[in-house]
C-alpha cells in the first residue's frame, strides 16, 4: 500500500488536530489565522457533502425507476420534487414565491404530520405497554406521571405539589444522570481523538486494520 | 381484532380531547420556572444598544414548539434596542422561519444593515459555529440575500465573538455553541430547547454555562407571559393540558385494565 494512501490521511490529521486543539486550548495569535482557515475549509468540504448527497439520491432512485422496483413512481416524484425545488431554489433564491409554496404547503405540513403521528403512537403506547409490571417500571411510571403534570400548567391546578415533585425528577433524577452520559461521552471524545491523532483510529478514512 | 379496534378507539379519543381546547380555548396561569426568568432577567441586565445573536435552529419538525421560543427572544431583543444579528448552522429550514419572524415583528424603526442583518445558513453545524467564533468575516461574506456585507455598518463592529454581548440561542440543540463560544470566550447565552432537549441542556444551566433555558413550548408560553402576549406557545399550551391528561388517564385505565385481568 502507497505511502499516499496508508500514511498521509495520518499524518494530515494529526497535522490539522494538533493546530486546532493548540489555538482552542492555549489560544495562540501566531496560530490564530491557520486555525481560522483550516475551520473554513472544513466548512467548505461539509458544504460539498450537501452536493454528494443529492448525487447519491439521483443515482439510487434513478436505479429504482430503471429496474421498476417497488415504488419506483415514489421514486420518480422524489426525483422531479429534488429538481424542481433545486431550479426554483437557483433561479429566484428562497424568497421566490413558489419556493415558499413550497416549503409553506408542503413541506411543512408534510414535516409536522410525521412527527405529529408519534402523538397517536404514545396514546396508544401509554394505554397498551407503560404498565406497573414491576417495582422498576411502577418507578418509571410514577417519573413520567411527575414530569407530565409538572409540565402542564394543569398539574398545578389539581394540586400545587407536583410540579414541586416533577420538578425535583427533572434537576436531580435526570440531570444527575444525563450529566453522568455528557460526561462520559466527553472522556470517550477525548480518548477516539487521541487514537486518531495518534493514528491508530483508522476507521475514519475507510480502513478498518 | 380486538387490539385493533382499541387502537382505533383510543385514536378517536385522542382527536376528540386535543380538538376540545381549539374550540373551547381555557388559559390555565402557567408558574413561572426559575430557568426562564433567568433567561428574561439576562437578556434584561444586558445594556440597550448592545450586540446580539439570535441563532435560529429548527426543522419543521420542531418549529411548532421551538419557533415561538425563538420569536420571544427577537422580540425581546427589539424591545431591548439591540443590534443583532440572525444565523442558522444546523437546519437550512430555519432560514425561512428567520425571514417569517422578521416579517412577523415591528422592527420599531430598526435599519437593514444598521441594526440588524440576516446572514443565513452556514453549512458545517459545529465547524461553522468555531468558524465564526474565530472569524466572523473569514466565514461571512453575504447575508441570507447574497447581499455583500463589508459595507454593512453592523457588520463592520462584528469581527468575532467578542464582540457578541449577548447569544439569544432559539434552537433545539444549543451544545455546539457551549463547547465553541462559551468555553473560549466565556459568552452569555440563554437558550430554547424542545422537549426532549431540555433534560440535556439543564445540566448546562446548572453549571451556568447557560444563563438562562426555556422548557420547550411551556418555556415559550412563559416568556410570552413575562413579555405580555399571547402567541403560539401560550396555544400550545392549551393542548398540552388537554393531552397530558389524556396520557395521564390512558394508563391509568390502562393499568387498571391490567391489574384486573391478573387478578382474574
Amino acid at each position: 500500500m502507497s505511502i499516499i494512501r496508508r500514511d498521509l490521511p495520518v499524518w494530515i490529521a494529526f497535522l490539522v488536530g494538533v493546530i486546532l486543539l493548540s489555538d482552542y486550548v492555549f489560544s495562540l495569535p501566531a496560530l490564530k489565522s491557520t486555525a481560522s482557515t483550516i475551520t473554513n475549509w472544513a466548512v467548505i468540504v461539509t458544504a460539498f457533502s450537501f452536493g454528494i448527497g443529492a448525487l447519491n439520491i439521483i443515482q439510487r432512485q434513478s436505479k429504482v425507476i430503471i429496474r421498476r422496483e417497488k415504488y419506483w413512481i415514489y421514486s420518480i416524484v422524489l426525483i422531479i420534487t429534488l429538481f424542481g425545488t433545486l431550479g426554483i431554489g437557483l433561479i429566484g433564491t428562497i424568497n421566490h414565491p413558489y419556493y415558499r409554496i413550497i416549503f409553506d404547503n408542503m413541506m411543512a405540513p408534510l414535516n409536522v404530520t410525521m412527527s405529529s403521528m408519534l402523538a397517536f403512537f404514545l396514546a396508544s403506547a401509554a394505554f397498551r405497554v407503560i404498565r406497573a409490571k414491576n417495582f422498576e417500571s411502577a418507578l418509571l411510571l410514577i417519573a413520567a406521571l411527575l414530569v407530565m403534570l409538572q409540565n402542564a400548567p394543569i398539574g398545578q391546578l389539581i394540586w400545587p405539589g407536583f410540579p414541586i415533585l416533577g420538578d425535583f425528577f427533572i434537576t436531580g433524577f435526570a440531570a444527575g444522570g444525563n450529566r453522568g452520559i455528557q460526561i462520559g461521552a466527553a472522556i470517550a471524545s477525548i480518548g477516539f481523538g487521541i487514537r486518531i491523532l495518534l493514528g491508530q483510529e483508522k476507521r475514519w478514512f475507510g480502513r478498518s486494520e | 381484532m380486538e387490539a385493533d379496534t382499541t387502537r382505533k378507539l383510543i385514536h378517536l379519543s385522542f382527536i376528540i380531547i386535543l380538538s376540545l381546547p381549539l374550540i373551547f380555548p381555557i388559559n390555565i396561569p402557567i408558574p413561572l420556572n426559575q430557568s426562564t426568568k433567568d433567561a428574561y432577567t439576562t437578556v434584561e441586565s444586558t445594556p440597550e444598544g448592545s450586540i446580539a445573536v439570535i441563532n435560529m435552529d429548527f426543522s419543521t419538525q420542531s418549529a411548532p414548539e421551538c419557533y415561538p421560543q425563538a420569536l420571544a427572544f427577537l422580540k425581546h431583543a427589539i424591545r431591548r434596542h439591540f443590534k443583532f444579528v440572525i444565523t442558522t448552522f444546523e437546519s437550512p429550514d430555519a432560514v425561512i422561519y428567520a425571514k417569517k419572524a422578521l416579517a412577523e415583528v415591528d422592527l420599531n424603526g430598526y435599519e437593514y444593515g444598521k441594526d440588524y442583518v440576516h446572514l443565513g445558513y452556514f453549512p458545517g453545524k459545529e465547524t461553522s459555529i468555531a468558524a465564526f467564533g474565530q472569524n466572523v468575516h473569514g466565514l461571512v461574506k453575504t447575508d441570507a440575500d447574497g447581499r455583500s456585507i463589508e459595507e454593512m455598518p453592523l457588520m463592520q463592529q462584528i469581527h468575532s465573538a467578542k464582540d457578541i454581548s449577548i447569544w439569544l440561542l432559539g434552537s433545539y440543540n444549543s451544545i455546539p455553541f457551549i463547547t465553541q463560544i462559551y468555553a473560549p470566550y466565556n459568552a452569555i447565552m440563554i437558550s430554547a430547547s424542545d422537549g426532549s432537549s431540555y433534560q440535556t441542556l439543564y445540566t448546562y444551566y446548572q453549571s451556568k454555562q447557560l444563563k438562562g433555558l426555556l422548557n420547550g413550548a411551556r418555556g415559550g408560553a412563559e416568556y410570552e407571559d413575562l413579555l405580555g402576549y399571547a402567541g403560539q406557545a401560550k396555544a400550545i399550551m392549551n393542548i398540552q393540558n388537554f393531552s397530558h391528561i389524556f396520557f395521564i388517564g390512558a394508563i391509568f385505565i390502562g393499568n387498571l385494565l391490567y391489574f384486573r385481568r391478573k387478578k382474574n
